[in-house]
Order: C-alpha cells, then structure tokens, then sequence
C-alpha cells in the first residue's frame, strides 16, 4: 500500500460518525443570515434530538438558501444505507410528532437540480473534519491521479473539455499545458474574489466543501509543477476565509500538502489572501497586482499570465469552480456540470448543480426552483455584464458558453427592464477602476444616454462600440452588453421615459 | 488626508496592538493589503498614522501606499461610516422589494441607512447588512424598522 493511501485509510479510521444519527444545522452564512442558532433554541431542537440520541452538528449551507434556517436528519437505516431528510424551517422538523417513528421512515430528501450530485455532493452535509470530508471520498481523486502520469491527467482535463468556471469559460487544460511549458517557479492563483452581483457559488464551496478546492488545487499543482499557491477570497466572505483557512491547517497537518501525500517530493505550499473590494478585483490581473501589493488596475494583455505572470513568473489563474471541478472528472461517471447561483422570482432561490451538455431548457430550470416560466418577463444572465434572456427563449437548452459564472436572476413579474439596465449602468460606473478612458467615460456616457425619454439606440451603439473594443479590461468591455441585449429584446420601452 | 480625520484622537492601546500586529508580517511590499485589513480590523478604519506606519515599515513611498489603499473600495480612509445600517438594492433584492423598505425607512427619516450593492446572498434577498456588518436575509420592512430603531436610538 502506498504511504498515500495509508494516509487516507488512517483520516477515515479516525472518523466515527459513521453510525450516528446527526442533525446538521445548516449553519454557514445562509443560516446565520437566517437566525439559525436563535432558531434551534426557540423550537427546542436540542432536547428533542437528546432525547433521540442523535446527534447535533453544524454544518454549511446545502445550497438550498432557500429553506434556510434549515436541518438534514441523517442516519444509518436497516439496509445500513444512509439515508436523509432535510428540513425547510425548524417548525417543520419539530411539528413531526414522533422523532422516534420519523427516523425509520425517513426518505431521501429534495435534491439538487436534477438529483444528480457532482460538485455539491459533500456541501452542507460536512461536520468540518478533515476526517468526516475524506470519509465521504474526499482526496480519493487526487490519490488515483496522483499514481498515474502528469500527461494522463492533463489528457483527462482536455477530454472533458473543463473550461474555466469564472465566466470566459477558457480551457483549463489550455491554460495548464501554456504554464507548464514555460521554467518554473510557477505559481497557481485561485480566483475566490467572487465579486459579480448575483454569483454566490464559490463562497458556499469554500465554505461548505473547503477540501474539494484543496484536491483540486493539489491535482493542478501536480500536473503543472507548482509549488507555491495564492488563494484570493473575497473581503467580505469572512465564514468563507475562515472554513478555508482551518481546511488548509488540517491539510498540512495530516501531510497532504507534502511529499508524503505528493509524487516526486512535491511540497505545495498554501497562502490565503483576503481582497478588499470592487467587482475589478476579480480581474485575474488586478488580483496579481493586489497581490504583489501594487494599485489593483488591470494589466495589459500580452504579456499573458501564463508566460508573466505574479512577479514576472508563469502563472495559473482558476475561478475556485473549476479547480473543485477538476475533481469531479475521476468519477465513474464524470458529472460535467456548472454550479447556479439562482434568485429573483422563484420560490427556491440557492445553488444549484446543471448539467453542462445542454439537457436542461431554461423553462424547465425554472420549474426545478419554484418558479413560473409564464409569469417570468426575462432572466438577467451575468449581472452587470449579462444579458437578458426572454420567454420566447425559455424552451432552449442551457449551454454552457453562455452562462459566464452562472449568476441568474429570474425577474419578477412587474419588473421594470428599462430600471434594471439603468442600474446595472450605474453600477459598471460606480465599479470601473478609472485607468482606462473607454470605461471611466465611457460608463458615464452610457448612463447619460440611458437618463434621457427617448434613448438614441444608434448613440447607444456607437459608444458601446468603442468601449468594447477599447477597454482595458472587460468590465468596460461589457458594460454595454446588457444594455444592448435589453434594446435587442426589448425595443419598445425606451420612448417617452417609458 | 484632512485635517479633521488626522486630528481624530487613536487610542494608545490600539495603536501598540497594530504596531505589534504588524511586526509579525514581513516586511515587504506584497504585504501592503493584509497591513491594511490588519489596521481596518484594530481601528475600524485606516487612520493616517497606521498609513504612515505601513509605509514606513514595509518601505514603500507614503504616496504609492495611499493610491492602493484608496483603490480598495472596502477600505474605509474616514471613520465616518460608523453606525450606519445598509439595505441591498442590488437587482435580485430590488425584485424582492427593496424599494419598498428604502422608501419606508427615507419615509421614517430618524435613522442612519444608506443604500449598498450586492452583498452576494441574493438568494435570501431582500437582504441588509447591520451597523456591525452582519447580514440579515428575507428581512421585512417592519422587523428592520425596530432593529435599527433598537441599535440606533437604545430602543426607546
Ligand atoms: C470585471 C471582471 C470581474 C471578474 N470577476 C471574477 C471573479 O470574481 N471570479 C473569477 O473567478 N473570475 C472573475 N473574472 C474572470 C477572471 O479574469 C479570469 O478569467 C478567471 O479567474 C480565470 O479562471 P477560469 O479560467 O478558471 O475561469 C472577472 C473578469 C472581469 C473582467
Ligand atoms: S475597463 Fe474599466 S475597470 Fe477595466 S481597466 Fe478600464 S477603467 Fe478600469
Ligand atoms: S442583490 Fe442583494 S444580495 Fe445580491
């Protein structure tokens, strides 16, 4: 047996929850926005699952925010099979009468999307272990890889045709390949900034499956020859920085960040940095600069990162997405899937796991969270530099190279387009950096263009033009995008203030 | 920097807690930014002698030092924001009725509340962010209205 495996075998011995009956409390940002702890209290949880014997953790978020403050009762039935239900508000769970009764009736619970589980297998149902995450099949990738070659593996990115889930979907094993093939040191930036309204994806993996992101991680810095690694999260996304830190100590603890764990002597090493703001800093150049400690603007574009990247070294930047899903593509059946963060108007507003091969209608994921197609005027797809996607659309398939970093927002019923496109202008103005002119005058044209009755489409479209092609980077570039998706879906609202 | 935020007194034992604090961080220009949240988390904001601290010690020009920090929109160069409630008027809010909550609380008119963007939980939208910076998801006009009314004025 490889000292790899021993590891493994070691951290899963360790674990002994395996025959409990737990609660996870679905804690994490969604819960404590939700009063969760208040919650668990006031209904009585704690005595109720005493008196039970079952057992009482705290959990992330499951991707289902919209039933938070919420449980999943899990435990082990007859067939020895897990079995769970999860709970949308406590009263629910306490207006069953007998506990007792509940569990052994108990049926698996409403899950994601389709029922399939890929990415968000682990999510919200983790104790925070490192234990409880390798006993649910976490580092078990990376142990299969890692005993084969660096080709291979890269060989099985490109199959898969993963592209980057940040939003310009470029191909991850492009991207490794350019990198590797440059002298090292080179060095991973995992992109976790996450600053587009709307997309709320990576802070409930970072937060909920911390060590999916760590394989991942470990699998890229493999494959490509890396040893050092930034991973720039968001300032704001505290529980998120926090459950990443402690996931990382528990790593390099049990040695996964080392030769014992590694091939070839590896030794990767981890650095965690908090951002501070501003939807440019997600710019995958603006985090290099943040990190280097220079003004956080754009670079040009060449030199790309992957030949001059943080301190002029070769450089992989991934969205935290698509290196948790590089995880995913060991898997007897390899989900190739894209997380969602959905909301607006529908009833089940969360995280959600589509299939990337273009199976599901946009109508159709509608319907999955509650929502009405019929009563829906457009989804906004992208925030701020999304477009619209209208009813007559709805029955087409989702694919993959629209989406961007999957922020949708199904728009409700009596909503106006004209304000929202107002919005997001005003937004792009507040947020563009100022370092180049397209985008520092160009938003502030746009949104004059936009405050007027009757809005000059050929104006619009000439501005937008300019800003597209000349922008430094692409908060300018597509600035105007939803602006001009609006005018194309909706050319009647734009006379007489309307 | 003006002269009132530089007049604003800062308490002896917070400024030997950063001046430690930064000690424990190298000594280099890539540590500009974890100096300033490291300063923003001691003192709730940036003051000017924890710039000039920062400059100094990681030997980076006091001009160059200022143009980062006042790149970053979440750190704040004044202590004025101080006790202020934020209600989401991102656009999933806004479908949430965000509006109607702005317009009740502008109505009220005896409460500190600005307007915030997207504060990334648009899935429990409406969505406002306290005067301690803790998220508050599917809020109500009337439960906000006697939060803040509570933290602001003591809850009489
Ligand atoms: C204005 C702007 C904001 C961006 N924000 C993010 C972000 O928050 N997270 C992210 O992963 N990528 C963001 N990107 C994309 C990154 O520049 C980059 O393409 C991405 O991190 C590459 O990783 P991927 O190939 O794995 O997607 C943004 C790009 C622009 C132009
Ligand atoms: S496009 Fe806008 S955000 Fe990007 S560099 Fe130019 S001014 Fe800054
Ligand atoms: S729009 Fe309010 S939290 Fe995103």
């Amino acid at each position: 047996m490889s000292p790899r495996h021993v590891i493994l075998e070691t951290l899963q011995g360790r674990y002994h929850g395996g025959a409990e009956s737990r609660l996870v409390i679905h804690e994490g940002t969604c819960g404590t926005a939700t009063n969760v702890r208040q919650e668990v209290e006031r209904v009585g949880l704690i005595e109720m699952c005493e008196e039970n014997d079952v057992k009482i953790v705290y959990g992330s978020c499951d991707g289902n925010c919209w039933a938070a403050p919420s449980a999943t009762l899990r435990h082990e039935n007859d067939a020895s099979e897990f079995v769970e239900k999860r709970f949308s508000r406590l009263d629910e769970l306490m207006r069953v009468e007998d506990f007792g009764v509940m569990l052994n009736d108990m049926q698996k619970g409403q899950g994601f999307a389709d029922g399939k589980s890929g990415l968000l297998d682990r999510l919200g149902r983790l104790d925070g272990s490192l234990e409880h995450a390798v006993w649910l099949g976490a580092y078990s990738n990376a142990d299969q890889i890692l005993r084969g070659s660096k080709s291979d593996a890269l060989q099985r990115v490109e199959d898969w045709k993963l592209t980057g889930r940040g939003g310009a979907h470029f191909p991850t094993a492009l991207k490794w390949r350019l990198a590797s093939r440059n002298e090292g040191p080179r060095y991973l930036v995992v992109n976790a900034e996450e600053g587009e309204p709307g997309v709320f994806k990576d802070r409930h993996l970072l937060e909920g499956d911390p060590h999916r992101l760590l394989e991942g991680i470990l699998i890229c810095c493999f494959v490509v020859g890396i040893e050092k690694v930034f991973i720039y999260v968001n300032g704001q996304a505290t529980t998120a920085f926090n459950s990443l830190s402690k996931a990382v100590e528990q790593a390099k603890t049990a040695g996964l960040l080392g030769p014992e764990f590694l091939p070839n002597g590896l030794q990767v090493d981890i650095e965690l940095r908090q951002g501070a703001g501003g939807y440019v800093c997600g710019e995958e150049s603006v985090i290099l600069n943040s990190i280097e400690g220079a003004r956080p603007v754009p670079r040009f574009k060449p030199p790309f990162a992957t030949d001059e990247g943080l301190w002029g070294r070769p450089t992989v930047i991934n969205n935290a997405e698509t290196l948790a899903a590089v995880t995913t593509l060991w898997q007897d059946e390899p989900p190739p899937t894209k997380l969602v963060s959905l909301s607006g108007n529908v009833a089940r507003p969360g995280v959600y796991e589509v299939p990337a091969d273009g199976t599901l209608s946009w109508a159709g994921f509608l319907l999955q969270a509650g929502g009405e197609p019929g009563s829906t005027p457009a989804i906004l797809l992208g925030g701020p530099s999304g477009v619209f996607v209208i009813p007559e659309r709805y029955d087409e398939k989702i694919k993959m190279s629209e989406v961007g970093a999957g922020g949708l927002v199904a728009l409700a019923p009596d909503s106006s387009i004209r304000s929202v496109v107002q919005a997001l202008t005003k937004y792009n103005l507040r947020e563009s950096c100022g370092e180049c002119t397209p985008c520092r005058e160009g938003t502030l044209r746009l949104d004059a263009l936009l405050s007027v009755d009757t809005v000059d489409f050929d104006k619009v479209a000439g501005l937008v033009e300019v800003m597209s092609e000349a922008s430094l980077c692409m908060l300018g570039g597509m600035a105007g995008r939803p602006v001009l998706s609006a005018i194309e879906e909706f050319p009647t609202i734009w006379k007489d203030g309307s | 920097m003006s002269e009132r935020q530089r007049s604003i007194e800062i308490p002896d034992h917070e400024m030997r807690e950063f001046i430690s604090e930064l000690s424990m961080i190298e000594s280099e220009k890539q540590y500009l930014l974890p100096s300033f949240h490291v300063a923003q988390e001691i003192f709730g904001w940036v003051p000017p002698a924890a710039v000039e601290k920062i400059a100094d010690f990681l030997r980076v020009p006091l001009s160059e030092v200022y143009a980062t920090l006042t790149a970053y929109s979440e750190l704040r160069i004044t202590s004025d924001e101080k006790g202020y409630w934020f209600i989401c008027t991102g656009v999933a809010c806004e479908m949430k009725g965000a509006q109607n909550i702005v317009q009740e609380l502008a109505d009220a008119d005896e409460f500190k509340v600005k307007d915030i963007d997207c504060q990334f939980l648009c899935s429990l939208a409406p969505v406002c962010v306290d005067d301690s910076g803790g998220l508050h998801g599917r809020v109500e006009v009337s439960e906000v209205i006697s939060r803040i009314r509570e933290s602001q004025t003591g809850g009489e």
